[in-house]
């Protein structure tokens, strides 16, 4: 048919079109990470998916440790940032021996999730003469993440710091425990901030579960309901709720609208991240005035960094997987997330951290002794679908 | 005649020269200011508090946005993505339109509305199904997967188009090269698609910026090859600034402006939307 | 309904296109057939096939992808929250598609005259579709929130005390969907104006009506079926407008973030899939029943 032929034409020059640009083999194209250029020789290419990392990460990954990594370890690293549920997806639908994400890291909620949904991961403790800087870690200890049984499919990168953020030109005298703030939150009206606990973030959840704790909740006396039951769930709940009349309304949706309102001058106290609250005020991107703290009932150990390697990719890739996670649990990298990035690290390398290292940030035993674990995930989840129902403001 | 209510009623539709002026002009400022505003804080080095100007200039976000943005290659990607689904779109609604537009066909009004279907749900309802259905061709990870994820929503706007455009070229002047014993290849060629390129051009415009700015579909058939502008600034969006963001969207911006400059020297607007006409 | 059966083809001389010369009118099927085959079957495997694959989801069992239950579409209809958010989302559809119908006609009006800046006007309605959602959104919540430059100048009022709640509101949503989705309805309207004949409004003139009566009685009767057309786009992206909401939406969360809330974080893709085929189903009701209005309307005639 007449039309037919423009039809045709059209369909050529589109495959044609296609064939040009679909000839990205991996490794020849600078890949999307800022690898461009300082790749290994040999032409091997490893995948690291990046689940984790805020915007400050993202930069120490691709302006730091990535073109040294490709130096030191000779091949080409795609380093590339996705989100943990997307991610999940993906693993999802590929296929046995077909995977392309090669290490992956992620938090340790991610973690659980993906043990939970059955996703095949490698067994890193059986690989150690292939990771022997695992031994630097807490093995055994890795055993179990967030109370569930993870049989050791994760090596812990980093440990990450929950704290209490505080703008001091605004609060020149922060309270020093949750029950403090609590008794003087009419002081802070409209000022008190925390992320909404259904966000993809896992800051307010965090503020939840550290807030119940220091109010006795006790997470480990079963399931939730058996939790719910109990008369100290009641009181905290009560108490948050009326904390959160006295909160910036409406919550924010996620940390970038939280940090906004710290600049704008409208929130002066919430809860987040120790080392990217610190790293932004040396970026300038809140006040320089912000300061953070533990409080005295603790912060839940949440959020810590694990590097897993997916069962799914092919078996000839898995050396240079393993070769990959020993090279970022070496004390070279794990010293510069905490000189650089005031991040502590996943090994036992903060004993060897030099004398400078703490300046802004409290040294690392006296950081994580306030610490406590999170034994109860299934908390998490209820904050995530039903902390909403808790919050009411006007 | 209506009487025109009171005399203010008169009065303004008297000074409707005025009206008109101050109208246009607050609809200037209404477009204009959400993207003022983010190019502002894209050279705002610090920006606290409620004033109408950052406290300090600097190129500082720009360098960080390149830096953990490989912002050529992904540029590259972007343009090349969109230009495929432009050729892919055009190649698929080209008959179909023109059957839609000047043919008889039966269940008409049925398949005007499937047209309309993909655009009607948003991209994450069914992007699950495509990236299931994409893994299980291998198409995911390459330029042309991620342009084909996206010709399943610019499709839509260039069957409209097209079968609107193509219903509404004027029939004497195909009937006269007809008579003139024009064979219909030629007649296709030199009489009906200079008629309907205003339409075919809005067709491909429509089609480019929707690639070039799609974001969902992308996100679940992307790899470390194929990372596109949107995908990237929602990356750091995510967990990072808003400065940042706004310096990546100022970047993400200016192939779209000159793209859209680029058309209206070549064809005048009211070309542009007289392509439209009919529909 | 159809896009062919309106204004433009209407000098086709009405529905039943015959189609001369070339065109010589074939009622061979099978060539109209094969015409429609490379659209239709671009949108049955693209989109089609994904979305049953989605339809199955809805119903099958939490965290598989076959099977047989309804407590996915259970649960979203028992969800008063969930289902506040199918309201909202018709809410702010209505609202700004008829909002953009107030600022479409107008403004298409004040293009028609010829003055200078007129085909950058023009260009400035595109503006919208050129910037993705995302950045939109950003640049909204900057610029109207409450220290935007919109709060900081009503503050230079001086009866205004404090800022004034813009973001996070349903007046402020529909002021930002308005800028997102506007543009399809201006570009139809002022398209269905300039396909008006000039003698018509010629005519008129002569025939005595006053400028005015012009306007309501002959130009704006005319360019409906393009207002209505172009709104029929507005309506159908606000109801499934998702950045935006996302960003400055605040407590209002419409069906979109919902969908992306229950599948994406809490991992509830089976349910988000049964809240996907309710939406996709309403709005194809609502689609059919405009066009079935306005076919009773007689728009289609004209």
């Amino acid at each position: 048919m007449r039309k037919g032929g423009i039809g045709a034409i059209l369909a050529t020059v589109a495959l044609v079109v296609a064939a040009c640009g679909g000839s990205n083999l991996p490794g020849q194209s600078a890949a999307p990470g800022g690898s461009s250029g300082g790749g290994g020789a040999g032409g091997q290419s490893i995948t690291l998916i990046d689940t984790n990392s805020g915007a400050n990460f993202q930069q120490y990954f691709t302006k730091t440790f990535v073109p040294e990594a490709q130096a030191d370890l000779g091949v080409t690293i795609n380093y590339v940032v996705s989100s943990g549920p997307e991610t999940l997806q993906r693993m999802k639908a590929m296929t046995q021996g077909q995977g392309d994400f090669d290490v992956v890291f992620m938090k340790d909620n991610d973690l659980v999730n993906w043990v939970k949904s059955s996703i095949a991961l490698e067994n890193l403790k059986s690989h150690l003469d292939a990771i022997p800087n695992l031994s630097k870690t807490d093995i055994e200890g890795e055993k179990t993440v967030l109370g569930t049984d993870v049989n050791y499919e994760g090596a812990l990168f980093w440990r990450s710091q929950s704290a209490t953020i505080v703008d001091t030109a605004k609060i020149p005298n922060p309270p020093k425990s949750w029950k403090e703030l609590y008794d003087r939150r009419a002081e802070f009206k409209g000022h008190i901030t925390m992320v909404r606990p259904d966000a993809k973030s896992g800051g307010g959840r965090g503020y939840m579960y550290t807030f119940f704790h220091a109010f006795g909740v006790p997470f480990d006396a079963g399931d939730m309901t058996a939790v719910m039951a109990t008369q100290q769930w009641k009181d905290a709940a009560a108490k948050f709720t009326d904390l959160t009349s006295y909160m910036t309304n409406p919550l924010p949706a996620e940390p970038p609208d939280m940090f906004q309102l710290f600049k704008e001058g409208t929130a002066w106290i919430g809860d987040y991240a120790q080392d990217y609250t610190i790293w932004a005020t040396t970026q300038g991107l809140v006040p320089p005035t912000m300061k953070a703290y533990p409080m005295a009932e603790g912060e839940s150990k949440s959020a810590d960094g694990h590097l897993v390697v997916p069962s799914n990719i092919p078996d000839s890739r898995k050396p240079l997987a393993y070769k990959l996670i020993d090279y970022m649990l070496s004390d070279k990298i794990q010293l510069q997330l905490l000189t650089q990035m005031y991040q502590y690290p996943g090994t036992d390398a903060w004993q060897r951290a030099p004398a400078d290292a703490y300046t802004k940030i409290p040294p690392f035993e006296e950081a994580r002794k306030p610490l406590f674990t999170v034994t109860n995930s299934s908390a998490f989840d209820w904050f995530k679908e039903n902390g909403m129902s808790l919050v009411k403001q006007q | 005649m209506s009487q025109l209510p009171a005399t203010y009623g008169r009065a303004i539709w008297d000074g409707r020269r005025v009206l008109g002026s101050t109208f246009l002009l607050a609809f200037l400022l209404y477009m204009l200011a959400p993207l003022a505003i983010i190019a502002v804080s894209s050279v705002g080095k610090t920006w606290f508090g409620p004033t109408f100007l950052p406290e300090e200039w600097g190129l500082d976000w720009y360098v960080w946005a390149n830096s953990i943005g490989n912002i050529p290659e992904v540029l590259k990607n972007s343009v090349i993505i969109a230009a495929m689904a432009v050729v892919m779109s055009l190649a698929l609604a080209l008959p179909t339109g023109w059957a839609l537009g000047r043919r008889r066909v039966p269940i008409r009004g049925f398949l005007s509305t499937l047209v309309l279907l993909p655009r009607m749900l948003p991209p994450i309802a069914f992007a699950l199904g495509v990236a299931k259905l994409f893994y299980a061709l291998g198409l995911v990870d390459t330029l042309f997967g991620v342009a084909l994820a996206h010709v399943t929503i610019t499709l839509p706007f260039a069957l409209l188009v097209l079968s609107a455009t193509f219903a509404g070229l004027d029939d004497r002047l195909i009937e006269a090269a007809e008579v003139c014993g024009s064979r219909p290849w030629r007649t296709f060629i030199w009489v009906v698609l200079p008629l309907a390129m205003p339409g075919i051009l809005s067709a491909a415009i429509f089609v480019f910026t929707t690639s070039y700015n799609e974001f969902t579909l992308t996100l679940l058939t992307y790899g470390p090859h194929t990372v596109t502008l949107p995908v990237k600034t929602y990356l750091v969006i995510g967990d990072g600034f808003v400065p940042v963001a706004s310096a990546i969207s100022m970047i993400l911006l200016v192939p779209s402006l000159l793209v859209l400059l680029l058309i209206q020297s070549q064809l005048k607007p009211d070309k542009l939307i007289g392509g439209l006409k009919g529909v | 309904m159809s896009f062919a059966e309106q204004p433009g083809a209407a000098a086709l001389g009405g529905a039943g296109l015959r189609i001369p010369g070339l065109f010589r009118e074939r009622r061979n099927g099978l060539v109209t057939l094969a015409l429609l085959t490379p659209g239709f079957g671009g949108i049955a495997f693209l989109f089609l096939l994904p979305l049953w694959l989605v339809f199955q989801l809805s119903f099958a069992p939490e965290g598989a992808d076959s099977g047989f239950t309804l407590d996915n579409y259970a649960s979203f209809l028992g969800d008063g929250k969930l289902v506040d958010a199918f309201f909202l989302s018709i809410e702010l559809a209505v609202l700004a598609t008829l909002f953009s119908i107030l600022l479409s006609v107008p403004l298409a009006l004040a293009l028609r005259r010829p003055f200078r800046s007129n085909r950058a006007f023009r260009l400035l309605i595109l503006l919208p579709l050129m910037v993705p959602a995302l950045v939109s959104a950003v640049g909204l919540r900057l610029f109207w929130g409450d220290v935007g430059w919109a709060n900081l100048t009503i503050q230079l009022l001086p009866f205004v005390d404090g800022p004034i709640r813009i973001v996070f509101t349903i007046p402020g949503l529909v002021l930002f969907y308005v800028w997102l989705f506007f543009p399809f309805t201006a570009l139809l309207t002022l398209a269905a104006l300039e396909g008006i004949d000039p003698a018509i409004e010629e005519a008129a003139e002569v025939s005595g009506a006053s400028r005015w009566r012009v306007l309501i009685h002959v130009l704006l009767p005319l360019a409906v079926p393009g207002i209505l057309a172009g709104s029929v786009l507005t309506f159908i992206e606000s109801f499934g407008a998702f950045s935006v909401p996302l960003v400055t939406g605040g407590d209002y969360r419409p069906l979109s973030v919902q969908i992306y809330t229950v599948s994406a974080i809490f991992l509830h893709w089976n349910e988000g899939a049964a809240m996907s085929v309710v939406m996709g189903v309403t709005q194809i009701v609502f689609l059919v029943t405009y066009f079935r209005l306005l076919r009773r309307r007689g728009w289609s005639e004209r």
